[in-house]
């Protein structure tokens, strides 16, 4: 069991209709929190979040995992901790 | 109560009066999953988290704006204002933006062996960067949504254009920007009165903190919760060129990128010309994208024919161009290949000796994002991409004043003499 902190923004923080949360959970990878995420707040929240047609994660998001890009690490596979501090953000705001 | 009664001409202008101030409804769109909503201070599409697009009604505009009419308004992007998404004129906030020189370049033409080369300056924004055109329009919808803070995450030119604009309407700014650009662009950015908030790490992490904030503070951060709107000030660089070229097109405009926001916004520019019949080939022009070596993203997978992949740690001269994560890169590939432009990332020392070139040939002085442009031309001739017969354009966005370390490697020392004629004779005789 691993319990992580996690931010929401943008679209998540919309469906979610919080900004952060504490997430306990069995697993060890990104992967695994969406699917918890999903369990708890609706499957609409992988739909949004994983391009099923690439099986990798929406070009549009982007997940910090105590301040990396899980882009930079290994994205969906990428392992948690217990006390990680998670963020999902929209990759489409900012850029100059 | 008496009743209000109007003559059939009075009524005729009111309407039109009416017509003018108040423009149709703006919508949102977004071009990944075609949701469209009202207007709102809001990029994200919250079905598909892809980017939002202005979306207006130009047929409207097609039937009342006439080329004659424009011709004499007056000399900055607001020539522009029923192309831009702003619904009421008493909430524009103008500092002379934009109508910058377009220079035909006939020392660099000879010298490339091109037919018709085009500098457009936009180095002579208020400011010093073409980051006025996004600022002006940005600042203007933030007041029209009622907001009374302004800010956004940047590289150090849109710190100091959002900042300016914020003095001039007279609203607190508060500017996000990473720990290694310029001191002059952090200068002239306070020297407005903005907020400088520097953050440790790179742009990438000032953007992020941004968005955070965003969700946080009721700010309209410009490139954040306003970014929709933001974008559509740089689409008035493609309307002035035209426009500059008596409504004619060029073949090839090559574009510095950073996020990609820039060619995107100015390849929508041509497109909307063409939707209101003022001109009629926005596809003929060639986009082409330039970026640094040191961070290229877009350029990459533009030849990789990959996803794009974000550069963890950019390097290179060109500071206001180094974003790993480019926002709208996959949009900027998109129109580099409907339009059959080309896309290149010279290295740093090309960069550095383009500005020479540039400063030293056509008398104006860039900053390196700006002088990507040439040294992408200069490599573009060189591997045979660019036709010597076409008409092309190099938009150079940003002044040499603002990197003046990057200028002072191209340079020598003065010659320090004595004041006396003897010493300035042997000093210019000694070449
Ligand atoms: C001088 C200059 N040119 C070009 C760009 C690129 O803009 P964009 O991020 O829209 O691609 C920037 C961005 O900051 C800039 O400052
Ligand atoms: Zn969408």
């Amino acid at each position: 069991m691993v319990k992580v902190k996690v931010f929401y923004t943008g679209p998540l923080k919309k469906l979610i209709g919080k900004t952060r949360e504490e997430v306990n959970f069995n697993g060890e990878t990104i992967s695994e929190l969406l699917r918890e995420i999903s369990k708890n707040h609706g499957e609409t929240i992988s739909k949004q979040l994983i391009d099923y047609s690439t099986g990798s994660l929406n070009e549009y998001v982007a997940i910090l995992l105590n301040g990396q890009n899980v882009k930079h690490l290994q994205e969906l596979k990428t392992r948690i901790r217990d006390g990680d501090e998670i963020i999902f953000l929209p990759v489409v705001a900012g850029g100059t | 109560m008496e009743h209000l009664h109007l003559s059939q001409g009075s009524y005729w202008i009111l309407k039109r009066v009416i017509k003018l101030r108040i423009k149709p409804r703006i919508c949102l769109e977004c071009p990944e999953c075609g949701s469209l909503i009202e207007e709102a201070p809001l990029a994200v599409c919250n079905e598909c988290w892809g980017p939002l697009q202005v979306k207006q009604d130009y047929e409207a505009v097609k039937d009342s704006l006439k080329k004659r009419e424009i011709k004499n308004r007056e000399q900055s992007l607001w020539r522009y204002l029923e192309l831009l998404p702003i619904k009421e004129s008493r909430f524009i906030v103008n500092l002379g933006d934009g109508w910058t020189p377009l220079t035909r370049c006939q020392r660099l033409e000879k010298e490339l062996g091109v037919r018709e080369l085009y500098i457009k300056n936009d180095a002579l924004n208020p400011t010093g960067s073409f980051k006025d055109r996004p600022a002006s329009v940005g600042v203007s919808k933030a007041l029209e949504f009622g907001f009374n803070v302004v800010g956004c995450a940047s590289t150090g030119n849109l710190a100091a254009a959002t900042a300016a604009h914020a003095a001039k309407a007279g609203v607190k700014s508060f500017v996000l920007i990473p720990g290694n650009i310029e001191p002059n662009k952090v200068v002239q950015s306070a020297a407005y009165g903005a907020k400088i908030l520097q953050v440790e790490g790179t742009y990438d992490a000032a953007n992020r903190l941004g968005i955070l904030a965003s969700e946080i503070f009721n700010w309209a951060l410009l490139n954040i919760n306003l970014r929709p709107f933001y974008v559509e000030g740089s689409k008035t660089l493609a309307y002035e060129i035209c426009e500059q070229l008596d409504w004619n097109t060029p073949d090839r405009v090559i574009i510095p990128m950073g996020s990609g926001a820039l060619l995107n916004s100015f390849y929508r520019g041509l497109a909307d010309l063409e939707k209101i019949d003022f001109i009629d080939n926005s596809k003929d022009v060639k986009i082409t994208g330039a970026q640094p070596k040191g961070c290229s993203p877009i350029v990459d997978a533009f030849h990789t024919n990959n996803r794009i992949s974000p550069v963890k740690e950019p390097k290179t001269i060109c500071k206001s161009l180094a974003i790993g994560e480019p926002a709208s890169g996959k949009q900027a590939i998109k129109v580099i290949r409907e339009t059959g432009g080309y896309a290149d990332a010279p290295s740093d020392e090309e960069i550095i000796e383009a500005e020479k070139i540039l400063a030293s040939r056509e008398g104006i002085f860039a900053e390196p994002a700006g002088a990507i442009t040439l040294a992408t031309l200069i490599r573009l001739i060189d591997n045979g991409v660019v036709e010597e017969d076409e008409k092309i354009v190099l938009l150079v966005t940003g002044s040499g004043f603002k990197s003046l370390e990057a200028a002072q490697k191209t340079v020598g020392k003065p010659v320090k003499i004595p004041a006396n004629i003897d010493a300035l004779r042997e000093a210019v005789e000694n070449g």
